[in-house]
């Protein structure tokens, strides 16, 4: 784990609202796996005050991706930074994903959920990347897919791309169709989501693995702000978590506030 | 020239520096370890625990706000026997002292609690925490009333051989009536301040932004406020201070101990900054070198107050 400054390669627009901001850090991409992510400290100003966790969402050589969409205070300030422009890197932090084998990969994103299943996607072979949005302005485009295009398939809010619904339908479908048994789950996204592919990978008796985007404070388990509920009680989403086995979650903990 | 001494005295306990963190931002055990030498601190003080394990507050839990957060943990933690056997093995290892932060219900908790810790032989110095502002109905209460405060710390005071120190918060009712009962009834040394209640409103979904509806505030935000806190009670008794609230770097730290701490603490910063302990180490080194102050006797309560002010001493 490192607390480093860096600097900003490259900060573009993906899509009409999508980001991806990029960066050198030599030392962090040899350790980081996907599901970890990284604080950032954006500012030596103290408002805003915390730091802001981010997925990795690519490594390209020595540099890391993020992929963000600006919409409060942190985000909207990390997309007027420009090239050259320095901030505060910390981690890789939290837990990955767990690979496995001889099962078929389902991955269900929901927004910028979508960003550990493609780093996932880019080191481990899968069957399908199912990703959901609000609309066609946040659409992840396939231009993004590592590898093979084919097996990404969209869902929008108001059907202005792919199915009209929520992505969470489109799992539901592949599961009644085959044996559910075959299938194994990555997810991260909003936790109404989450809340869904729980309780759906419970009533087709489907394994897998949830990613959690819980509000931070120092994303180190120190401050016990970003508590999840599992089978055994509280445990801190970013020194435990981010990534927790469907299994390990309770449904209720997993209802929105 | 000749080397600075940082060293501070409290009680008849030597910290090697005035550098320490405050309970509650810095973890229990090794949280912290891949950035900081915790061998370098003045002191390592752990997260506030209780008699038995506490689950703690609903999410969400905690809100930042300009230049700072609010928190309502709700003293979650695994409770005194869990520290003991999983927590002090671990600390012990590091070389610096130990301070202890308990809670508990009133006086007689309180006892139980420091009777285990006093067995410990890591542990230097206890911390009670009269004044977490998160904890609501039975069990833990906020102490109010200066005759409590006096009870409590009292009977720890009678049941403990180690160094006391009682944390307090301007939350708690008449204050320097509070502070100054402490004092009288054997506290050595007070640490200024705990965090101060708050509110935040998500204003769409019209719903508090934290469970508890009120939260601690903290971070520099704070500042100030809790400067004047320590400034006064030095001006009031004569008790060391282990000044905090939203000391963020060197010159926050120069502030607080010109006002008359001996020690200072890092407290939400470390979220933000890991290092911020060790960067207010080093800069306060640097700063009293370049100004030639030899020892932090000579920087502590240096403030030189107008002659308006001194006249109605």
């Amino acid at each position: 784990m490192y607390d480093i400054r860096v600097t900003v390669k490259q900060n573009k627009r993906v899509s009409d609202g999508l980001w991806v901001l990029s960066y050198h850090a030599p030392k962090t991409v040899k350790k980081i796996l996907p599901g970890q992510f990284l604080q950032f400290r954006l500012t030596s100003s103290t408002d805003p005050f915390l730091r802001r966790p981010f997925s990795a969402y690519k490594i390209k050589g020595d540099v890391i991706e993020v992929l963000y969409e600006p919409v409060g205070v942190g985000t909207r300030l990390m997309s007027q930074m420009k090239p050259g422009d320095e901030f505060c890197s910390l981690g890789p932090l939290g837990n990955s994903f767990t690979p496995v084998k001889k099962k078929k990969v389902l991955m269900v994103g929901g927004g910028v959920g979508a960003a550990p299943l493609v780093f996932m996607a880019e080191r481990h072979v899968y069957d399908k990347m199912l990703l959901g949005f609000r609309n066609k302005s946040v659409v992840l485009p396939k231009s993004e897919a590592p590898g093979s295009k084919s097996n990404w398939i969209y869902a929008t809010n108001d059907g202005s791309v792919g199915h009209k619904g929520f992505v969470t339908e489109l799992l539901e479908g592949i599961l009644k169709e085959g044996d559910p048994k075959q299938y194994f789950i990555y997810s991260c996204g909003p936790k109404p989501m989450l809340y869904e592919v729980a309780r759906i990978a419970r009533k087709y008796k489907v394994d897998g693995e949830l990613s959690l985007e819980e509000r931070m404070g120092c994303g180190v388990g120190a401050c016990l702000g970003c508590v999840v509920e599992t089978q055994d009680g509280y445990v801190a989403s970013c020194k435990s978590g981010p990534v927790f086995s469907i299994k390990d979650l309770t449904l209720e903990g997993l209802k929105s506030e | 020239m000749s080397k600075i001494n940082l060293s501070v005295k409290i009680g008849k306990v030597a910290f090697k520096n005035p550098v320490t963190v405050a309970s509650g931002t810095f973890g229990n055990t090794n949280e912290y370890e891949p950035y900081v030498d915790f061998s370098r601190l003045g002191a390592f003080v752990t997260k506030t625990i209780t008699l038995k394990k506490r689950v703690g507050n609903p999410m969400p839990r905690i809100a930042e706000t300009p230049s700072g957060m609010l928190n309502a943990i709700g003293l979650e933690n695994k409770g005194l026997e869990d520290y003991v056997e999983n927590k002090i093995p671990y600390l012990a290892k590091i070389k610096t002292h130990l301070i202890t932060s308990i809670a508990a219900s009133g006086p007689e908790e309180f006892v139980k609690m420091v009777k285990v810790l006093d067995k410990q032989k890591v542990v230097t110095a206890i911390e009670l925490n009269l004044s977490c502002p998160n904890i609501r109905g039975k069990g833990i209460q906020f102490a109010k009333h200066a005759e409590e405060v006096g009870r409590i710390v009292k009977s720890v005071r009678d049941n403990t051989s180690k160094l006391l120190i009682t944390k307090l918060s301007p939350e708690m009712g008449n204050f320097f009536e509070i502070a100054e009962i402490t004092v009288k009834s054997g506290t050595q040394a007070l640490s200024l301040i705990n965090t101060i209640k708050g509110m935040a409103i998500d204003v769409y979904k019209r719903k508090p932004r934290i469970s508890n509806v009120t939260g601690g505030l903290s971070g520099p935000a704070i500042r100030p406020i809790a400067l004047r806190y320590v400034y006064e009670v030095k001006r009031m008794l004569d008790i060391p201070v282990i000044g905090m609230g939203g000391i963020a770097n060197w010159q926050d730290a120069a502030e607080f101990i010109i006002a008359g701490a001996h020690m200072v603490a890092t407290g939400t910063v470390n979220f933000v900054t890991p290092r911020a302990s060790m960067d207010v180490l080093e800069g306060l080194e640097d700063y009293m070198k370049r100004t030639r102050v030899h020892s932090m006797d000579e920087l502590r309560g240096s403030l030189k107050l107008p002659e308006h002010i001194l006249k109605y001493e």
